[in-house]
């Protein structure tokens, strides 16, 4: 039974989750996390000791450890990359009863031959012990932007208390290959006060330091969205990860460029379209 | 714990709560993303020194405020570095950037092998190109074999010399056109240079964005015969609301389609739409015929429809002329289409069908 005590403290888990949130809006050096109040629950979430700690599947058997393409370290996690994948990477995560933010987070990548609709897909699901569903957090797919890191974060602190296995599962359709690369997951469980250390004068600074994001090190801009345990819907926000140019030590000269100067003509009043790619998406109706 | 006191926690939460809200959303209402921003890709030229100063990309000079925010997805930023920008106009014309995603200057080729040598050290012949392999190369041939003959994909990173090293090497399906991802260095009405690869471009190719050096650019092309690539449809990584040629994409019902083949007008959800020769149509999921739903992408256009002289019917041999001597089949492949498809008999939905037609091209 819930006491006004335990509730008053997921108020403040919630209010704690919306500094979190706020990473996305207010620059990072705006906000502070006491380090040591957070314990990392995931094993091996950089991958760099191979499978250790996380079960493998893949239909058509491919390891899925790879360093083909890891994001920091020297190994990563390859899903799909063929037509008719199956392939599933997972971890069962004791989640601390006492955490007041527990975040999932891990960076993604993808390749892909689709030219349009969404066909192939990466869905990051939460299991029971037995491996039963829990929830679908997050679904991405072939229309993302290719060739480029993406993070993904998600709020797990509805599941303070319960142990569950998190898993990434990559699918592809009959044609045109799609990729899905994985790397630096992570699970942050925190159970301290997030302190705004808000700059000492009143100028806001325009530009936010800088927190590289080549390494592991996760910043306090986590994304979260309060959830409703076991029904399913924790959404899922891209990060906008608040950070900064690192030429703080930089001295640049800005130069005048040459500058795109385009043509502000208003709409035509034929609407005639040139098409470059044309893709078929369904058959006749 | 007495009741005064459980109340005063929860007036104390809920206070701390609701300025945690409004302190984090302010600064987005202030400003909004809106559908009139303008996104581009490009070179980052500049960083800033200090906070509070302008960024440089793509020759473009960006503001930054408060609520410009900087994503740095795989390393710092640095000049020569690329990034994925949203901004907004401003009333002296300037731009305020909302966004900035910064990215490694990562050079994508889709190509076959045409030679490699020797213990796979050293340089390649991709898609008419040399580029060079060294032992930090990773390979994944996960989606097809890296071989001569074969179809690869390339990430490679321009050097200053304008040496091509590739980074990782994979291999992928058979494609109907060499694709190029890079920076554009140089364009003309001729040709454009994208990170030192040039692609030959004609009255016949379809140009969409606004060129301009610095910006990111994807081409789809040609390998001919000589090993030089003839584009098919270049694209510059710009796009302004309320520019020249708007860009569009819709998801629609094919209504009505031309007679005598694909190229042509088409009726789509009750819009005009002007395929050529270099309209890259995907029929992998399905035939293009009346009734299909499709999807597409292209841009706006006031000019009368393109004369009849530009697009023609091209010969499988000629629009292929490299194909018998640098790529072959795909083992596994299944037979790719010969004709345009609606009096073909096609794969059924869902199955792999990609071949290039006479007078279209399809995937």
């Amino acid at each position: 039974m819930k006491t006004p005590l335990t509730a008053s403290r997921r108020l403040l888990g919630l209010t704690l989750l919306v500094l979190c949130c706020a990473g996305r809006f207010i620059p990072a050096h705006a906000l502070s996390l006491a380090p040591a109040t957070c314990t990392e629950l995931a094993q091996n979430g950089g991958f760099e000791a191979g499978g250790l700690g996380w079960q493998q599947f893949s239909a058509q058997g491919y390891e899925l450890v790879s360093d083909f393409n890891p994001r920091t370290g020297s190994l990563g996690i390859y899903l799909a990359g063929v037509n008719n994948a199956d392939d599933r990477l997972s971890q069962p995560i004791i989640v601390p009863a006492a955490a007041l933010t527990v975040t999932l987070s891990a960076w993604w990548f993808l390749a892909t031959a689709e030219i349009a609709g969404t066909f192939d897909t990466m869905t990051v699901s939460l299991l029971g012990p037995g491996g039963a569903p829990l929830a679908d957090l997050l679904t991405v797919d072939n229309s993302a932007t290719v060739g480029i890191w993406d993070e993904i974060v998600l709020d797990l602190t509805a599941y303070a208390g319960q142990t569950v296995v998190i898993q990434f599962a990559a699918r592809t359709d009959a044609n045109n290959i799609s990729d899905f690369y994985l790397d630096d997951v992570s699970v942050m469980a925190c159970a301290a006060i997030v302190t705004p250390t808000a700059t000492a004068t009143s100028t806001p600074s325009p530009t936010p330091t800088v927190t590289p994001t080549a390494t592991a090190t996760r910043t306090a801009t986590q994304t979260a969205t309060p959830t409703a345990p076991v029904t399913a819907t924790p959404t899922a926000t891209r990060t906008a990860i608040s950070t900064a140019t690192n030429g703080a030590t930089q001295t640049v000269t800005v130069t005048s460029c040459p500058t795109v100067t385009p043509t502000a003509t208003p709409h035509k009043v034929f609407a005639r379209y040139y098409l470059p790619y044309l893709s078929i998406t369904g058959g006749s109706q | 714990m007495n009741r005064q006191s459980r109340a005063i926690r929860w007036l104390i939460a809920s206070a701390l709560l609701l300025a945690t809200v409004l302190w984090s959303v302010l600064p987005t209402l202030a400003a909004p993303q809106t559908a009139l921003d303008i996104k581009f890709s490009g070179v980052i030229t500049a960083v800033p020194a200090a906070a509070g100063e302008p960024w440089e990309i793509a020759g473009q000079i960006l503001a930054v405020n408060a609520a410009t925010r900087v994503r740095l997805t795989c390393g710092p930023a640095a000049a020569g570095t690329w990034a994925d920008v949203t901004a907004q106009r401003q009333a002296d014309d300037s731009l305020l950037a909302l966004h900035i995603a910064v990215r490694p200057p990562e050079v994508r080729v889709k190509g076959p092998v045409v030679f490699k040598p020797e213990g796979g050290i050293g340089a390649w012949g991709i898609a008419g190109q040399t580029l060079w392999v060294t032992a930090e190369t990773t390979i994944s041939q996960r989606g097809g074999p890296v071989d001569v003959g074969y179809w690869v994909e390339v990430y490679a990173v321009e050097e200053p010399a304008g040496t091509l090293t590739v980074s990782r090497l994979r291999g992928i399906e058979l494609q109907e056109d060499v694709e190029v991802f890079g920076a554009l260095q140089a364009f003309s009405e001729t040709s454009w240079r994208l990170s030192s690869i040039p692609v030959a471009v004609t009255p016949e190719t379809l140009i969409a964005g606004e060129p301009q050096v610095g910006l990111l650019a994807h081409a789809a092309a040609l390998l001919q015969a000589d090993g030089t690539l003839l584009g098919l449809v270049v694209k510059a990584l710009w796009q302004e609301p309320n520019s020249g040629r708007p860009q569009v994409q819709f998801t629609g019902t094919v209504q009505s389609l031309p007679t005598g083949g694909l190229n042509g007008h088409w009726q789509v959800d009750g819009r005009d739409v002007e395929v050529t020769a270099s309209t890259t149509i995907g029929q992998a999921k399905g035939l293009v015929e009346v009734g299909a739903q499709v999807y597409v992408t292209g841009w706006q256009t006031a000019e009368a429809p393109p004369p009849a002289a530009s697009p023609v019917c091209r010969p499988r041999s000629a629009r292929w002329p490299s194909r018998s001597r640098c790529c072959p089949a795909h083992p596994g492949a299944k037979p790719t289409s010969t004709s345009r498809g609606r009096s073909r008999p096609g794969p059924a939905m869902g199955t792999w069908a990609r071949g290039r037609l006479p007078a279209n091209r399809s995937k």
